[in-house]
């Protein structure tokens, strides 16, 4: 599905992603864990084509295809779907205006308005999402979990089949991270070849979405991989031991 | 709600206004001199869709009056002047400008009396390389304790267009409530960007925004929300 082979990624001079290489198969979740500023939330902006950040050298293939210069929009039509750590508000844009041309975007002919209504109406019930949050524009005036129930509400719409969740988990009550995860899941089940890439800094959302494979990111790369013990050892003995390196070192 | 509708054909200068109406401007290609005088006890609703004018608009408002402008506009040098005369009048003023020349469009409200309310809201989109001039005038006089004046302005330049705002505030009186914002800028990159997350490409992500921008910043019905979509589908 994905495969990131030595990337090397600049932003203003400073080196983010330092020779960073995964490979993400049909179906799988990945977790990746890392102290805050070492690159996690780069590499997301990245894999959907941020043009803030600079490619030195390194490709991401997507299906086959090296996606280094595809646009933003055009990897998004491909599948790729980046659930934002904090996803934005937008005055005056009408969610459910907003979902309907994005649907509409990987279609041949528009979707009906009654299918639409039909569809966006059972997905948001079922994410416990208020109905007023489809008709009111994009996150305004949005609390935190609302936000990130939209961006779970988009995933259920757009069908993605590669999906990086980044900190999800940030800004959830217990239920509501329970109910997201369980929508998730389902999604999962009924779309089995999906894959996942789930960007964490605590192992609580692992527990509801399965990784196969968890693995610790410092300085902009992998630098020990494993499975959910990993995840609970990085918990209970901090990035600095886990690594058996000083915390200057991790967080330089 | 009565209706009444005013374009080139009909030559007026004065209109006075004594009930409740319904009040569609559509100047083409034009520079006229209008007074729009709004009695007491009166709701006005306007919806004003000229274009490539230098009009000369003044609207003489009394007391017990609720007024509601949505003005929509290409290319632009208007000159609008509100004045709030008596008590108890409270005014809502829209204005959604697109802007391909070179125009000034100048607003001024004076407030003259007491216990009034405005709330003045401008949005432009400037498409080319030209100049756009906002001059939006508040003036609330000694006399005018419990005056509400509040305008927000923005200009968004598609390409390098050369925009001003001056929000200019003169206040005379200090029980009153009083704010003024501008904005110029472009649209924000990382709004563009989560639209462009969602598979809509830069042309469409753009649309939307425009569109939000010009149309859902106006209090409008659905049939004037249609008129201004298709509009608005062109820039």
């Amino acid at each position: 599905m994905l495969k990131i082979d030595k990337l090397n990624v600049i932003v203003k001079d400073k080196k983010i992603l330092n020779d960073f290489s995964i490979d993400i198969k049909d179906g799988e979740i990945h977790a990746i864990m890392g102290p805050n500023g070492t690159g996690k939330s780069t590499l997301s902006k990245v894999i959907m084509g941020n043009k803030n950040y600079k490619i030195e050298s390194g490709k991401i293939v997507f299906n086959g295809d090296v996606i280094n210069d595809l646009e933003t929009d055009e990897r998004a039509r491909r599948g790729i779907f980046l659930s934002m750590q904090n996803p934005i508000s937008i005055e005056g844009v009408q969610n459910s205006e907003f979902i309907k041309t994005a649907i509409n975007a990987r279609r041949n002919t528009p979707i009906g308005l009654y299918e639409f209504i039909k569809e966006i109406t059972a997905k948001a019930s079922e994410l416990d999402l208020k109905e007023d949050m489809i008709h009111r524009a994009i996150n305004v005036g949005a609390s935190g979990g609302e936000r990130k129930k939209n961006e779970v509400l988009q995933i259920s719409l757009l069908k993605p089949s590669f999906i990086i969740l980044d900190e999800l988990d940030s800004g959830l009550d217990v239920d509501s991270l329970k109910k997201v995860c369980e929508s998730l899941n389902k999604y999962l089940e009924e779309n089995p070849k999906t894959s996942v890439l789930i960007i964490t800094h605590y192992p609580r959302i692992l527990e509801y979405i399965k990784p196969r494979y968890v693995h610790m990111m410092v300085n902009g790369k992998i630098v020990k991989t494993g499975n959910l013990t990993l995840a609970l050892e990085i918990e209970k003995s901090g990035y600095s031991d886990t690594f058996n390196i000083s915390e200057n070192k991790v967080y330089e | 709600m009565n209706k009444l509708f005013i374009d080139n054909s009909i030559n007026i200068e004065d209109i006075v206004i004594d009930q409740d109406l319904d009040l569609k401007i559509d100047f083409k290609d034009e520079k006229k001199n209008l007074t729009i005088n709004v009695l007491p006890n009166v709701c006005l609703r306007v919806f004003d869709t000229s274009n490539n004018t230098k009009n000369s608009i003044t609207y003489n408002i009394s007391e017990n009056t609720q007024v509601i402008i949505n003005k929509f506009s290409i290319d632009c040098s208007d000159e609008i002047t509100l004045n709030i005369n008596k008590e108890n009048a409270k005014i809502t003023f829209n204005t959604s400008l697109i802007n391909y020349s070179d125009n000034t469009y100048r607003q001024t409200v004076n407030h003259n009396c007491m216990n009034s309310e405005s709330k003045i809201k401008n949005h432009a989109l400037n498409i080319l390389d030209n100049e756009l001039k906002l001059v939006v005038n508040g003036i609330v006089k000694k006399n005018s304790k419990n005056t509400i004046f509040r305008q927000d302005n923005k200009i968004i330049n598609l390409k390098d267009g050369n925009s001003f705002i001056f929000p200019n505030l003169i206040v005379d009186n200090h029980d009153i409530e009083a704010s003024h914002s501008a904005y110029i800028g472009k649209f924000d990159e990382d709004v563009i960007f989560y639209l462009m997350t969602r598979g809509l490409t830069r042309k469409d992500a753009n649309s939307l925004l425009i569109k939000a921008f010009l149309i859902n910043n106006m209090s409008l019905e659905e049939n004037e929300i249609a008129i201004l979509d298709a509009v608005v589908k062109n820039v």
